[in-house]
């Protein structure tokens, strides 16, 4: 269950919680693919030789349809609501240029490809993910106290 | 004689109205809260459509959290005092 999609099984009353989880689930999967691109911001020999491009998570909503009607007490994991993680995909866009006679991977003119990282759009995706991880944990925190409240009555 | 306390016609068949109420607004807001980060997301597409930005306001979204979460908090009290009442009248006479 690594795509942050509600279980199957989840128990009616928690689902909620588990859409919560879903959103930090995601979010943290953004986060992970963020510092992949920042520790290669440098990387000229990726797994296949050419330099590392730039990956991003692509992330789709689960349906909410059946969230409250329909679905079984431990039906399919559609219809919970919540997000998942769709895949990894790679940016496809042109390396960048960059003249550095000295570097073990110039070409024969002194320029390097370097992959198609920039830090500053890194960064600000970072503080993007962060803040969506945080909305997502307060919703967390909140259903938490109302089932919580609930079990009290 | 409880269905005056507890029957359908009675405030607290309201006050358990509300917590369902509250509960399922809170559902939605985790889900949209969840997809805040997701392009394509329906719901900020039906917003986009609607003259707004195609984005989730996560702002928004809190504040519509805290309010239901009060709601939820204030019903789950007034109803416990109306089952304390049905316990109280049920043990003393």
């Amino acid at each position: 269950m690594s795509d942050g999609s509600i279980p199957i099984g989840v128990r009616r009353p928690m689902r909620p919680l588990g859409i919560a989880a879903s959103g930090l689930t995601a979010q943290r999967a953004r986060i992970d693919a963020i510092l992949s691109n920042i520790a290669n911001a440098e990387t000229t020999r990726g797994v296949d030789g050419t330099p590392y491009r730039r990956k991003s998570v692509e992330l789709q909503e689960v349906s909410f349809q059946e969230a409250f009607e329909g679905a079984t007490e431990t039906g399919g994991v559609e219809g919970f609501g919540g997000v998942r993680v769709a895949g990894v995909t790679e940016d496809p866009s042109d390396f960048i240029l960059q003249y550095d006679p000295k570097h073990p991977d110039s070409d024969e003119d002194g320029y390097v490809l370097m992959p198609n990282v920039s830090i500053e759009d890194e960064m600000v995706d970072m503080m993007t993910a962060k803040r969506h991880f945080e909305a997502n944990a307060s919703v967390f925190e909140a259903i938490k106290s109302m089932l919580r409240r609930a079990a009290q009555l | 004689m409880l269905s005056r306390l507890i029957g359908s016609d009675t405030a607290t068949a309201q006050l358990k109205e509300g917590l369902t109420t509250s509960s399922r607004a809170v559902t939605s807001i985790a889900h949209r809260v969840s997809n805040a980060g997701t392009p394509d997301f329906a719901e900020a597409l039906d917003a986009a459509a609607a003259g707004n930005e195609g984005e989730v306001d996560l702002e928004r979204e809190m504040v519509s959290l805290v309010d239901e979460v009060i709601r939820f908090e204030t019903a789950a009290s007034l109803l416990q005092k109306v089952y304390q009442q049905v316990r109280s009248s049920i043990r003393e006479r």
